[in-house]
């Protein structure tokens, strides 16, 4: 807001105001809800009575959780691979994005190489194929199946190869009048002044790894080898009575505790709600920085 | 330029099908090297006589798919899905060495597995699939003949609970006169839908039982208009509907289990959406295009419109909301509403009375229940699998030793259970828990053990049923005594019970999928459903049906229509 505003610019830059606090509450209230939820008496939740005040307030499905030693399993190999996720990630696609910016006179291979890349991104083999080349390579059941396959996001590759694209020509010049060589220019040079994409791609990386569940549940055999979401879809995936047997029906009750859900959920994003602050301030500057440069 | 992009495009392409080939390949070996295994196992295998409870002399493996339940917390320390106190029990008795190949929760993610595993031929040596799973597989050649080993191996309780169901279980694992897999057996009770209504408020009101569809109207109405939960507004719900993504009705793929949606009505009109009939000369014919199904459908509109029915059907997240949070007053659901949504009603209201009627009755007086199919999982061996047998004796096992088990930990965790009991379990349970109650007879005089939870019911009814035993209201029953004691005991007492009256049985001449519909019926179903909800919803008008009936015949329901008869013949 500028300072000499005039009375129509303060009504617009009000209205805005609103406009965002509105969009921010919406975006808030699932949050809110899950944690009033979380803390409500379990009749009360399957009732649909509770909205945004916890009905019946109480801690028992928090001091659940702190019993059940496979949610904490799960959640440790959660991070687990968001961290070697994250870190394999970045490491291959920064160095793929490198000489992906060169011109193809510096890099004879580059367009075949970019073609190759774009071609993934457009079709796939589909989820069988995927899943036995993960068998035949022996990552099954491991935690590199969910590492190393989707490996290199193609789309984060293209924008760093964007961003690089767009730095201009004359310090790289500079540095090789300095004497540097490709490896040098890439890690004293390109990194650093790349760290606006650098960080909102660590981001997509980390939110993707955490959130993902699918493969968690198709890449592994059982419940020691999920990740945290899959461990919580698995508990919250609408179950089909048509083919119910006698002892399903007992533990149907247990199974739409809604209650012991929202706990769970909500404590798997809190990570993720940690992170961003972090990241936010690079997020913003992120990718438009890219863009406007010169 | 171009070609040169076009020709690097078509060389990854040979890449990735030079791969396909490859492993198709692999595919076509694997088969052929265990039938020389299979051949030498059936040597010795002759040498011993055929013992349904034979122990191996020498430890033997089998792997298999497990669906877990991950909200259980039953098993003791140490013990995990693949090693607890079942497959000790089948390790100590019969020798075979059970290990969990994979694990999924049961329900989608279960299915998602099997589907992974049937497409990409990567299968453990036994599983329990669905239907459509069983065919897909008999198809692609992937499972063991069990003809003879079945004929061979199974126990003579076994083959009684098979013999209970006429012949439908037999027919539904049954292709080209070989018998692939061994069927679950459920109990009939799982397919009809009663109506439950909460008898507190028909008290209050001065009401009795809706008899007729019009009595069902005049009650509905009541429980709309003449606030019965006493809380002085309008709130509250005639007839509650199914939730978003369930069924108005059963149909022949999913005949059972249809918590909430409107069968009874519809055969109040003897109408049978969903399930295969047979007309008046024989041949099959689709329940949902005929003009009992128009009638029935413009009832429900009717009702809809004058607010009877739950605004919200089809569209709740939840169809137990109303229902727990005390707001409504009917609705037409199975007989085991005990285990859920019942108990956290009464937790809400104690008051809350809901009781279960075999109504309304169509114009004859007679109530028609449509029949669920009496198989709905299998058991199947992986063709090549050295000791097919063993999965025959494992359930021999789990038949003769189920009601010994200790059940703190789920019998789910049994290696490879299906259920099996006799289809009438929950009906004769009842009225032998009644019985016991009046004391005309005693618990000794039950000692069929294919009644397998009967025993313990005997012992454990009156932990929750009070004096006057033979009254069945809430005010009665003592639910805090034990939980899941009376989630049982209620769905028995209350549920259960008015299955032992005398009602119309409507099967579904076929409850299984033919050629055409593989490709069709999604569609067809879509039509269907969606038709049906806008009828009933008023935003179509009723004569839309008529405009249905002849789609659905044009978009591949006559030819479907046709192989149901070859089929049947």
């Amino acid at each position: 807001m500028t300072k000499d505003a005039t009375i129509q610019t303060r009504l617009f830059d009000w209205t805005l105001v609103i406009v965002l606090l509105l969009i921010s509450f919406l975006c808030l209230l699932p949050l809110w809800y899950t944690l009033a939820v979380s803390l409500s008496e379990k009749s009360a939740a399957s009732a649909g009575q509770v909205w945004l005040w916890p009905v019946g307030f109480n801690w028992n499905s928090y001091k659940q959780i702190m019993n059940d030693s496979s949610f904490f399993h799960s959640f440790w190999i959660s991070i687990q691979r968001v961290v070697l996720g994250a870190s394999i990630t970045m490491i291959i696609t920064t160095m793929m994005a490198y000489p992906l910016s060169r011109s193809a006179r510096d890099f004879r291979l580059r367009n075949a190489l970019m073609w190759i890349l774009v071609f993934t991104l457009l079709f796939n083999g589909g989820l069988i194929p995927w899943y036995m080349t993960i068998k035949a390579l022996g990552l099954y059941n491991t935690i590199w199946a969910l590492v190393l396959g989707g490996g290199v996001p193609v789309f984060n590759v293209i924008l760093i190869v964007n961003y690089f694209r767009n730095l201009p020509k004359e310090l790289d010049e500079a540095a090789l009048v300095d004497g540097a060589g490709p490896w040098r220019m890439l890690f004293t040079l390109y990194v650093p002044l790349a760290v606006p994409v650098l960080a909102t791609v660590t981001l997509f990386t980390i939110v993707y790894h955490w959130n993902e569940f699918f493969h968690g549940l198709v890449l592994t055999s059982g419940e020691e080898h999920y990740p945290l979401q899959t461990y919580i879809q698995q508990l919250v995936v609408v179950i089909d009575t048509a083919n119910m047997t006698e002892d399903q029906y007992k533990r149907l009750n247990e199974l739409s505790n809604q209650t012991l859900n929202a706990a769970k959920i909500f404590i798997a994003m809190i990570p993720v709600l940690l992170v961003y602050p972090f990241l936010q301030r690079f997020f913003i500057h992120g990718i438009t920085l890219g863009s406007v440069k010169e | 330029m171009i070609k040169k992009k076009i020709s690097i495009a078509m060389a990854l392409m040979l890449v990735v099908l030079s791969a396909c080939s490859q492993s198709e390949g692999n595919k076509v070996n694997t088969p052929s090297s265990s039938t020389e295994e299979e051949t030498t196992h059936q040597t010795d295998e002759s040498e011993q006589p055929s013992d349904p409870f034979g122990k191996y002399s020498e430890t033997i493996t089998l792997t298999y798919g497990k669906a877990v339940d991950p909200s259980d917390k039953s098993l003791p320390a140490g013990d995990t899905p693949e090693k607890n106190q079942y497959s000790r029990h089948i390790l100590d008795n019969l020798n075979v060495d059970t290990k969990v190949i994979w694990q999924a929760a049961s329900g989608t993610n279960y299915d998602q597995k099997v589907n992974l595993a049937i497409s990409s031929s990567d299968l453990p040596d036994a599983l329990v699939v669905k239907d459509t799973q069983l065919r897909k597989m008999v198809k692609s050649g992937q499972l063991e003949d069990l003809t003879d080993i079945f004929d061979k191996y199974a126990s003579p309780a076994m083959k009684n609970f098979m013999a209970k169901t006429n012949g439908q279980s037999d027919k539904s694992v049954t292709f080209d006169g070989k018998m692939y897999a061994i069927p679950s057996i459920q109990v009939q009770s799982d397919g009809v839908h009663e109506m439950w209504i909460r008898k507190d408020w028909l008290d209050k009101l001065g009401l009795t039982p809706p008899k007729t569809i019009e009595e069902l109207e005049k009650v509905a109405a009541a429980f709309v208009e003449q606030d019965p939960d006493g809380n002085g507004k309008k709130d509250t719900i005639g007839i509650a509907g199914q939730q978003n993504g369930g069924r108005l009705y059963t149909n022949f793929l999913e005949s059972t289990n249809n918590t909430f949606g409107l069968d009874p009505i519809f055969g109040a009109f003897k109408s049978y959406p969903g399930f295969w009939l047979e007309n008046e000369s024989g041949d099959p014919v689709y329940g949902s295009i005929l003009p009992e199904t128009k009638e029935a459908l413009g009832k429900l509109r009717d009702l809809y419109a004058k607010g009877l029915i739950d605004k919200e059907i089809g569209i709740r997240k939840s169809a137990y909301e109303p229902v727990t949070g005390g707001k409504a007053g009917i609705f037409f659901a199975p007989w085991w509403m005990g285990y859920g949504p019942l108990p956290d009603a009464i937790k809400n209201d104690p008051s809350a009375n809901w009781q279960a009627y075999l109504l309304p009755l169509d114009a004859d007086g007679q109530f028609n229940s449509r029949m669920g199919a009496p198989s709905t999982s299998f058991v199947v061996v992986r063709k090549g699998y050295e000791h097919p047998e063993a999965v025959i004796k494992m359930l021999n096992l789990l038949v003769r030793d189920e009601a010994k088990f200790d059940i703190s930990v789920p019998v789910g965790y049994y290696p490879l259970r299906v259920p099996m009991s006799y289809t009438d379990e929950s009906e004769y349970s009842a009225k032998a828990l009644k019985e016991v109650l009046a004391g005309t007879k005693k618990p000794e005089d039950f000692t069929d053990p294919g009644y397998k939870l009967l025993a313990a019911d005997i012992q454990n009814v009156k932990k929750v049923k009070k004096e006057p035993y033979d009254n069945m209201d809430i005010q009665h029953w003592d639910p805090q005594a034990d939980t899941g004691t009376w989630s049982r005991i209620y769905s028995l007492l209350v549920g259960s019970s008015p299955l032992e009256q005398n009602y119309n049985k409507v099967y579904s001449v076929l409850y299984s999928q033919t050629k055409t519909m593989e490709s069709r019926w999604s569609n067809l179903k879509k039509l269907e459903d969606e038709t049906f909800m806008k009828i009933i919803m008023g935003a179509a008008p009723l004569d839309q049906f008529d405009k249905f009936v002849s789609d659905w015949k044009k978009q591949g329901g006559d030819k479907i229509t046709e192989e149901v008869k070859a089929y049947n013949q």
